[in-house]
């Protein structure tokens, strides 16, 4: 076990301490970005002097790495900011430096300088008209991504593969409606949507739709008068998803609740992909419910107009997710007298591709994301309308595709799903997060000793509160997962601890701990409450509310570490407690997972093992664990 | 947001029989919708519009609040044979228009208006499109003289 446990340091310390300039970078050199220039968010504390000398506590790994880039010059970003930019050697290999910034302490985060341009315009003719993209703020978002060649699936009418502004992108679809291989559209609403969501753009041709570099893939299930029924809608929706089609827009639906249909949605959903419905055009109908927007698992798609108000014609309730614009919308369409043309329309129908096409760019950047985290990403990042926070009309807000794509282009953003949407339950269940990844790209800390990523909120948990010394390595993905309250929250499994995200608390209380001494004695049939109690002792403390001593050698151990409530040094016994907190066993003999016998000591949170000349070590619980459960090798 | 009425006003054309009532942040509009597939069988339209939506930038693009469409039906077909006619299709319900037998109509998409209600009376079918959130009270008033 100490082998282990050496070898892994020492591979994080090899790593950690990789060439900046070299044959083999650490981390992809970033694209679209300034040479020799790097910015960086330091922790409360530190300082960069105009020389670009980092000051403060505990900056000597940081001072050395900035040396070593050969850092020249640093300017804060405004006053008292504590965002630098910083300029270092322009040979220095800009995704080393990142990769090794990230993952220094004080480091709160380090990202390239990218390099902005005039707003994307487009040679499209009739963007003029397109007002909604205007509201939207697409041409900003454009600047960012315009999409890869992420599935949209259109269950419509058909799509019209000849429309010149949607040619080369409508793969070979299905005919539920005749049961044949015939997916072209003989009624125009399945092109409009199509066009509204991943026209071509910047063709000097019709519109500009959302995601330009999007594949659409026509699933008719209405027939030529917009007809259709459970069976077809159904059947689509299980045919897109088994082509691989990563997001579905349904610009249809029905007052009428049906099981058929509720299980086609839970087959895409429980597959990773996010459905996208328009929420109905009946607000003068009773403003009932439509299906499928208004099951849980579908993001429901009200429609606003030119001045951001919801129309009068959208149908409004809780199950609402998100608004985007639907009046006076032009898009691509086929018209039995005219053929290929474009025309400008009403509806949720159009709204929802507005959002189904937004989906896809923020895919584009982060293609990792589920299909719920992914609602998230567009729904924290709409801007909020009518009534403060969510609400019946708006759900979350009206779309704004920049601040979708900046919130994914953004490494250090987590997500969860909404209290709305059940947890995903992909095929493969968790083990499949416990699966090693690629290195990314995106500026986050990358381990390759377990392969698996660290970002945003629990990397600054992790560097903050003890890192490697006290939570391990990073041995999953994070991921939703029930916790013992029956909710879903985002967890990641490190070789110590399982770290559980509660973006409501304010830190350190936004990542919690699970008490997984507990967990893993009750994993081998054991129960703390059965342990020998102990008896108050000299040079030892005593915790009444178990029965418990804390001796030496556990007790320096305990005393030195801690949770970071104050910034001050050493810890005080509340920061201690926060991390480990009280011990559940006396000090005992008990022979570990490697065949060797340690006096070991159960806690809330860990276990000491008395290590002899090595010292006092955690126990790699979560390690055995999710071992024991089979989630990993 | 729209403004709320402080008052019903009553239209009423005496020369398709009819009559409904508005609110008075309503305003006529003059006749409009040239990609209406029924266009050619239309003898009379009145389009009811928020006032507010009608002078904004997009009020062209805008779909009429509530409209009221007469078609001819001179022949004096059955109703669900005249829509057979003229190929109207989409889910029928029976419905009650003005007091008489009607059909409601509903389309699977979500373009706007998906809605309709018909009514066929003496040499006219009557289209009935509540689309805004006063349709319904606008439905329930209209009546025939």
């Amino acid at each position: 076990m100490d082998r282990l446990r050496s070898a892994l340091l020492l591979a994080v310390l090899l790593w950690s301490f990789a060439p900046l300039t070299g044959a083999q970078p650490a981390a992809a050199a970033p694209q679209n970005a300034l040479a020799g220039e790097v910015l960086i968010r330091l922790a409360p504390g530190l300082q960069l002097s105009p020389a670009g000398r980092v000051t403060g506590p505990q900056t000597a790994a940081m001072g050395a790495l900035l040396r070593e880039a050969g850092a020249v010059a640093a300017s804060s970003l405004g006053a008292g900011s504590d965002t630098y930019l910083v300029r270092v050697s322009p040979r220095a290999d800009l995704g080393a430096l990142l990769a090794r910034l990230n993952a220094t302490p004080g480091v709160r985060y380090a990202q390239p300088n990218h390099i902005y341009s005039e707003m994307r315009s487009t040679s499209d003719p009739i963007l003029r008209q397109q007002w909604a993209l205007r509201n939207i703020q697409a041409a900003e978002a454009w600047d960012i991504t315009t999409g890869g060649e992420v599935v949209i699936a259109i269950l419509d009418t058909g799509v019209s593969a000849s429309h010149p502004d949607l040619s080369g992108k409508v793969l070979p679809g299905y005919n539920f409606f005749r049961n044949n291989g015939d997916s072209s559209d003989d009624n125009g609403h399945g092109t409009y949507t199509a066009g509204v969501a991943a026209a071509e753009s910047d063709n000097s041709e019709g519109i500009a739709g959302i995601c330009w570099g999007c594949k659409v893939l026509p699933v008719k299930v209405l027939g030529p008068r917009g007809q259709g029924d459970d069976a077809s809608v159904a059947q689509g929706i299980r045919w897109a998803v088994d082509q691989g089609a990563r997001i579905l827009n349904l610009s249809l639906g029905s007052p009428e609740e049906s099981e058929v249909l509720r299980d086609a949605v839970r087959y895409a959903y429980e597959r990773n992909v996010l459905l996208v419905a328009a929420s109905g055009n009946g607000q003068a109908e009773g403003n009932v419910a439509n299906f499928p927007a208004a099951y849980p698992e579908v993001l429901a798609v009200s429609a606003t107009d030119g001045s951001d108000v919801t129309t009068g014609f959208t149908t409004t309730g809780s199950y609402v997710d998100i608004a985007a614009p639907g009046v006076g919308v032009w898009s691509t369409v086929w018209d039995s007298q005219q053929g290929d043309t474009y025309t400008g329309s009403n509806g949720t129908s159009a709204a929802a591709p507005y959002v189904a096409g937004a989906a896809a760019l923020v895919l584009s950047l982060r293609p990792e994301l589920s299909n719920a985290q992914l609602a998230e990403a567009l729904m924290r990042s709409a801007d909020d309308k009518g009534a403060p926070g969510r609400d019946s009309e708006y759900g979350a807000g009206r779309l704004n595709v920049l601040r979708a794509v900046q919130l994914a282009s953004d490494p250090n953003q987590t997500f969860q799903p909404s209290p709305q949407s059940p947890a995903p339950a992909p095929a493969g269940g968790a083990a499949q997060f416990f699966v090693p990844v690629p290195a990314p790209n995106d500026g986050s800390v990358f381990f390759p000793e377990t392969g698996h990523t660290l970002r945003g909120e629990f990397l600054d948990y992790w560097r903050r509160h003890g890192g490697l010394l006290i939570f391990g390595l990073p041995i999953s993905e994070p991921f939703l997962e029930r916790s013992d309250d029956g909710r879903e929250y985002t967890v990641q499994y490190f070789e110590r601890h399982r770290f559980e995200l509660h973006p409501e608390n304010q830190p350190p209380y936004n990542v919690l701990l699970s008490r997984i001494g507990p967990q893993a004695l009750g994993q081998s049939g054991r129960d703390w409450f059965a342990f020998p109690k102990g008896s108050p002792s000299s040079g030892c403390v005593f915790f009444a509310e178990t029965g418990h001593n804390l001796c030496e050698p556990f007790l320096s151990y305990w005393r030195a570490n801690g949770l970071e409530f104050d910034g001050r040094r050493g810890k005080t016994q509340a920061e201690s407690l926060a991390l480990f907190g009280l011990p559940l066993s006396e000090p005992q003999l008990e022979t570990l997972s490697d065949g060797q016998t340690y006096v070991v000591q159960w806690f809330e949170r860990g276990r000491f093992e008395d290590h002899g000349p090595s010292g006092v070590l955690l126990g790699l619980l979560s390690a055995e664990i999710t071992r024991q459960q089979g989630l990993r090798p | 947001m729209p403004a709320l009425p402080t008052e019903w006003l009553i239209y009423t054309n005496q020369s398709y029989l009819f009559t409904v009532r508005y609110p008075n942040t309503y305003v006529l509009l003059e006749p409009a919708n040239p990609a209406d597939p029924l266009q050619a069988a239309r003898v009379f339209q009145a389009r009811f519009q928020d006032q507010q939506i009608a002078s904004g930038p997009l009020a062209a693009m805008e779909p009429a609040r509530f409209q009221i469409d007469v078609f001819d039906n001179s022949s004096g077909r059955d109703l669900a044979q005249w829509l057979d006619d003229h190929a109207i299709t989409g889910q029928r319900a029976d419905a009650s228009v003005g007091g008489q037998a009607g059909l409601r109509v509903t389309l699977m998409t979500m373009q706007a208006p998906n809605l309709f209600y018909y009514v066929a009376r003496g040499a006219y079918v009557y289209r009935l499109t509540p689309l805004g959130p006063l349709g319904e009270q606008m439905l329930a008033s209209f009546g025939f003289v």
